[in-house]
């Protein structure tokens, strides 16, 4: 990626620029020390002087902030201040007419930022003051009075934060003053500029130390860059909060959000006062000490997806390169390209009027529909794409283009959303919003409709993820929240599960369900994370740690079948494979081809393979292969569980057994109520010392109340201990203990819940039978089948 | 107001080369130091032979460096310095410092598109010509004249001119027909500025259709050369089909050649075969004449050998008769009928030609044959064949006999032939070797070849 420069510039301006603006409809407006003002077009063509200012030069220019051009109101958005040097900052319409002229600052205005809802305007001043104004131009409040000049000021995401320098500390100050503000020494030497991106909230400072830094919001550094031969004199990111730009003495590098540079621009422009990227990312302006205007193109953006990239040529073609076949196409293009996405077997394309979709099969015939606004975000996944615009929010296309929905939920603010808090899957669409990023909602992708419960956190998240394989009731979602801790949840019902701390990134497989992380210097391969749901031991058995060379901040890009990408946070990229037993396994798994699974784990001879599928047979109730896995695990406990499982004379009580395995005794409790084995719901809560709970039911339904009381007798006898618990001391009293009695009755429970599985066991078992014929060739017969 | 001097001064300086970095901050706080390195800089940059000293360690030297910088300026550039602001070393100084600086940095400037322009008029500067000046020279003396004689002809105008302003005008109607004129320009004016606005839109128009063929063009010229790439299902199998048919053909072209190269060669052998037979046919006829007359001499008892030599040497003498005669006694003459009637019993029988057909190198190669082998053959042959020459005679009947029958007895000939009709290729050899012809010839004297 890179940006292109016309070799040479023209300008009407005779003096230093100052600053440059950008608005909605893409014209830049520039102001000079030669006290004029000039409207420029896209192209990099002026267009005509705008006003000139006799008394004062300019030291800053903003647009108004409007959203969308639909969202456009009146002529009041269509609006922007410039800041002077004998202390005012002048409101001036679209058309040059000056509409306020309002006295702010004793010496000049350095630097002046709309908040993000346009509702109020912050200057900071050569007196170190820094003044908040309402949008007319009326004075609020004076936020921070220090002895230095402010040359640098950002709002925060929400604009309820605003975030200044003064010498070499940058200081994050709440509007309201109940909260508590943040401030760090940034640099060695004078900030001279700073940005805050609202999309990725990653702060942005660079001065006269020669470096630039890229800060969390919490003013942790993420990013230092080696020293430079000149000061830094401007920074800017682009709006989507991928890439930023850095301005210094006669280059403009462009930067990758973790930081590294993506490629380098030598400009004969003398010092470049000012960087500003347009409202939709694909160009760059900017403010030359020698009275330039340079307008700068992103271009040779890439995108890759298995065998096929796709390169932004210019601002209007795309490249499509097939590695394997060698082929080479060309996509014309009527404007220009705004987004693109490569994946799922297709490329989307979206320009400034148009979305292009393709088939990797067929470029010559896309699907086309008009769209209505500038596109923010589009995402991709096999069966649909998202596509995200200021002005109709959320849209879910078929890849033939036909609009599938259009998700709502309350607080939806489209700008906001970045790559990172939106996942898909086939049904389901996952968002943290910005507005409350402690919640995850779900959406179902073909009505739009809010489905399942919320997630609700404790900390801010900051990634999530939906895994991808097909089956819907299973499915899970993964998030990092702000601590680093990688948690994962069912989606329906809610259950959070740590599976690591310290993950810097964390990725689905495209395919099935293996998850990878990246912590510090290390690959955590997850192969069945869904284990955490079945046995919680075996997540010591899946989990695959591998040593590699990523460093710090790493990110995944891909993890197409056993390839994962990574890019290492100096912008290196970084291959790493995975076995592909696992994807055989889960295969076997899916067509429920369990002896051919064994099979496999028995040739790999790997414990990742058999601890899978221990978990996978039990998550399935298939017993038998649960049992040979845990046995080639060593694990003789859970083996002799399983045993002990399979004896058991009815299905519910096997199902009680198993739920129970798993660790959800209120599951297991109603199954076995619900199967009115009582005298089993008793036992087990017996047996799990949860003798309050087993008093209750014996109490509820009448039953085996002697017996609770003898098995906590001798439960007291052989621990030698006291009866401290008042219920049983009453009932104790109260109730006469015949151990004669109760053993009949056990026996009697027993005998009866046997005789009742048979009856219902010889109806299901000519089904069973029917079934097993079904599936002669491979499977094996479970033994209780043909037992019975 | 110093924010934007200083932000000024610091990119001028980055510009004009100055090597440390100046700090927006710089002069916050008196900086001294900063503004004498400055000043010194600029002032080397301006002339590096000035004499500046350097040394601002005390007051009284700080004083005397500014004073001799100012005087400097001022007597070079010509620039007047505030020494107090630059003492004070503040956001001011620096506004004296610009002075400089600006200078410098225009100058720079100005070199630099000097040199960028120098390029484009410098050579039209060079060629110093004679001719244009003197054409110049000789156009300066033409418009003097010109403007001479012009000037004498004023008096005379000016009488003109005044009577012409003497006379009362109608202003109204001037300013009627102006107006008219006007309105007439400006119709004529707007008329011609939609025609062309609407040629401009004609244009677009045009423009636009043509793009739009342009790339329907394109898109049907990729669909077709997509269409021309589909390979269509049944071809695999057309292809297949084709070169087995070409196969075929080849086989059936060679085996047509064969047959025709065959039916040639039969057609040739077929005419050799009617010579052959011609040929013994008279010969025959012949020798059955002179038989004949032999015959009758014999019977009119006049003596045999010397009509016989008279007939042998009175007809043509062909070696063949003469020793064929020599090799048979006189009484088995009978016996060369046989073959003859052989042959005409059957001239449709494939064997028979070919039998003819042997080459002669084999007829050679069965010449020298052994003497022995070939007479047990014959021997054990000429029994066989006797059987079988008895049922060829039953089977042909009496007719194809030219010569009478009555008599038969068996010659090594007709026994070879007939053993060649019943038997294989060996004997057919044989058959060959024992033409009455050759073995003729063997046993005659050699002066026949």
């Amino acid at each position: 990626m890179k940006l292109a420069f016309p070799s040479k510039f023209a300008s009407p301006h005779t003096d230093l620029v100052s600053a440059v603006g950008w608005n909605l409809a893409g014209e830049v407006y520039s102001c000079s020390d030669d006290h004029t003002i000039w409207k420029w077009s896209r192209n990099g063509e002026a267009l005509c002087r705008v006003c000139t200012v006799t008394e004062t030069s300019f030291t800053d220019l903003q647009w108004y902030p409007s959203i969308s051009q639909r969202h456009q109101t009146g002529s009041k958005s269509e609006m922007f201040v410039v800041g002077c040097t004998d202390g005012s900052f002048l409101i001036i319409s679209k058309g040059g007419s000056r509409e306020k002229r309002v006295e702010a600052h004793e010496g000049a205005v350095i630097c002046l930022r709309w908040n993000f809802e346009g509702t109020a305007l912050a200057t900071g001043g050569e007196d170190g003051i820094v003044k908040i104004w309402s949008q007319s131009g009326i004075h609020r409040s004076t936020l921070a009075t220090t002895g230095y000049s402010i040359y640098a000021i950002a709002w925060g995401p929400d604009s309820d934060q605003l975030l200044f320098t003064h010498g070499t500390v940058l200081v994050i100050r709440p509007i309201q003053s109940t909260s508590k503000q943040v401030e760090w020494e940034g640099h060695e030497s004078l900030v001279l500029t700073l940005d805050w991106n609202p999309v990725n909230n990653c702060i942005l400072s660079a001065g006269e130390d020669c470096r630039y830094k890229v800060w969390d919001c919490y003013g942790r550094l993420l990013y230092r860059s080696s020293k430079f031969d000149y000061s830094i004199t401007s920074v800017a990111w682009c709006p989507s909060g991928e890439l930023f730009s850095v301005a210094s003495f006669g280059i403009v590098l462009l930067c990758d959000k973790s930081g590294w540079v993506f490629s380098k621009e030598r400009l004969d422009t003398g010092l470049m006062q000012r960087l500003a990227w347009s409202k939709d990312g694909t160009q760059i302006a900017g403010a030359a000490g020698n009275g330039c205007v340079v307008f700068g193109q992103l271009v040779a953006r890439q995108v890759e997806w298995k065998r096929i990239i796709a390169t932004l040529e210019e601002s209007n073609r795309i490249r499509i390169q097939d590695v394997l076949n060698e082929t080479v196409e060309e996509l014309d293009f009527r404007d220009r390209i705004i987004k693109m996405s490569l994946n799922a077997n297709h490329l989307v394309v979206a320009t400034a009027t148009q979305c292009c979709i393709y088939s990797t099969s067929n470029w010559n015939t896309p699907h086309i529909f008009e769209i209505k606004d500038t596109i923010i975000l589009l995402k991709l996944c096999r069966r649909y794409f998202l596509m995200v615009d200021a002005f109709c929010g959320l849209q879910l296309f078929t890849y033939e283009g036909r609009h599938l929905s259009n998700p709502k939920y309350q607080g939806l603010r489209a700008e906001s959303l970045n790559d990172q808090i939106v996942s898909l899957s086939d049904d389901i669409l996952a968002i943290t919003d910005h507005s409350d990023n402690k919640t995850v909602i779900f959406l179902d992708a073909s009505k739009g409709k809010q489905v399942g419960e919320l997630v609700r956190h404790t900390l801010e998240i900051v990634v999530i993820s939906l895994s991808q394989m097909r089956s819907s009731t299973d499915q899970k979602l993964i998030f990092i929240d702000r601590n680093q801790d990688l948690y994962i949840t069912p989606i329906f019902s809610v259950a959070l599960f740590k599976l690591a701390t310290m993950i810097d990134d964390a990725i689905w497989n495209d395919s099935i369900d293996i998850l990878a992380a990246v912590s510090n210097q290390k690959m955590i391969v997850l192969y069945y994370p869904h284990a955490a749901y079945v046995d919680k031991d075996l997540l010591k058995y899946v989990k695959l740690t591998k040593e590699c060379l990523v460093g710090e901040n790493a990110k995944f890009q891909s993890f197409h079948g056993s390839r994962c990408t990574i890019r290492r946070k100096d912008g290196a990229t970084y291959f790493t494979d995975i076995s592909p037993y696992a994807f055989l396994l889960f295969e076997h798994v899916v067509l429920k081809q369990w002896d051919q699974a064994i099979r496999l784990c028995r040739y790999a001879k790997d414990n990742i393979l058999w601890a899978c599928l221990a978990a996978m047979a039990v998550d399935s109730k298939e017993l038998n292969t649960a049992e040979m896995a845990y046995a080639a695990l060593n694990e003789v406990d859970k083996v002799h569980y399983m045993l002990h499982v399979k004896d058991l004379p009815s299905e519910d009580a096997r199902q009680a057994e198993l739920a129970l395995f798993k660790r959800r005794p209120e599951e297991a409790e109603s199954i076995l109520l619900q199967a009115g084995l009582i005298y089993r719901a008793i036992k087990m809560h017996t047996r799990l010392f949860n003798w309050d709970r087993a008093l209750e039911l014996a109490l509820l339904h009448k039953q085996h109340l002697d017996t609770v009381l003898w098995i906590r007798q001798q439960y007291l006898k052989r621990t030698h201990v006291e009866e401290t618990k008042q219920q049983f001391r009453q009932l104790n009293q109260q109730v006469q203990i015949d151990l004669e009695k109760i053993l009949a009755k056990i026996d009697n429970d027993k005998e009866r819940e046997s005789h009742c599985q048979r009856a219902s066991g010889h109806q299901t078992s000519k089904h069973q039978l029917v079934h097993a014929v079904t599936l002669v060739q491979g499977p094996f017969l479970p033994k209780g089948v043909s037992s019975k | 107001m110093s924010f934007i001097d200083i932000r000024k001064f610091v990119s001028i300086m980055k510009v004009l080369g100055y090597s440390h970095t100046i700090s927006m901050d710089s002069f916050r706080k008196p900086n001294f130091e900063l503004v004498a390195d400055c000043l010194h800089w600029l002032m080397m940059r301006y002339d590096p032979t000035i004499d500046l000293d350097t040394d601002i360690s005390v007051e009284a030297r700080r004083v005397a460096f500014l004073k001799r910088a100012t005087h400097l300026v001022l007597s070079g550039p010509r620039l007047k310095l505030n020494l107090r602001r630059l003492y004070s070393a503040d956001g001011y100084a620096v506004k004296e410092l610009l002075k400089v600086a600006q200078l410098l940095h225009n100058a720079t400037m100005a070199a630099t598109n000097n040199e960028k322009e120098g390029a484009d008029f410098g050579p039209s500067l060079k060629p110093f010509d004679v001719k244009t000046t003197r054409l110049l020279v000789s156009d300066i003396t033409r418009c003097g004249a010109s403007l001479y004689a012009v000037l004498e002809t004023e008096p005379a105008l000016q009488e003109a001119r005044s009577r012409a302003t003497m006379v009362n005008t109608d202003m109204d109607e001037i300013e009627r027909g102006l107006k008219e004129a006007i309105t007439a320009m400006l119709e004529s004016i707007s008329a011609s500025e939609q025609e062309q606005s609407s040629s401009e839109k004609d244009e677009k128009a045009m423009e636009a259709k043509v793009e739009k063929r342009k790339l329907e063009l394109e898109r049907s010229e990729k669909r077709l050369s997509t269409l021309h790439n589909v390979r269509p299902a049944y071809m695999d199998k057309y292809e297949a089909l084709q070169k087995d048919l070409h196969d075929l053909f080849v086989t059936y072209s060679e085996k047509h050649r064969n047959l025709q190269w065959l039916q040639s060669q039969m057609e040739e052998h077929r005419l050799a075969e009617q010579e052959k037979l011609e040929d013994t046919d008279r010969r025959m006829r012949r020798l059955q004449r002179r038989l004949h007359e032999e015959e009758l001499c014999i019977l009119r008892g006049e003596e045999v050998n010397g009509s016989m030599v008279s007939a042998g040497s009175s007809e043509e003498s062909d070696g063949e008769g003469t020793t064929f005669w020599k090799w048979f006694d006189g009484s088995s003459f009978k016996s060369i009928l046989d073959p003859r009637a052989k042959v005409e019993a059957r001239p449709a029988n494939t064997n028979d030609r070919m039998i003819r057909k042997a080459p002669p190198e084999w007829i050679h190669h069965v010449k020298r044959l052994p003497e022995t082998p070939r007479q047990v053959v014959s021997n054990t042959q000429s029994r066989e064949v006797n059987s079988a020459k008895n049922r060829d005679q039953v089977k042909n009947g009496d007719d194809t006999k030219p010569g009478p029958p009555s008599t038969h007895q068996i010659s090594p000939n007709e026994s070879d032939i007939s053993g060649d009709l019943e038997e294989g290729d060996d004997e057919l050899l044989d058959m060959d070797g024992l033409d009455p012809k050759d073995t003729a010839e063997d046993d005659s004297t050699d002066d026949d070849f």
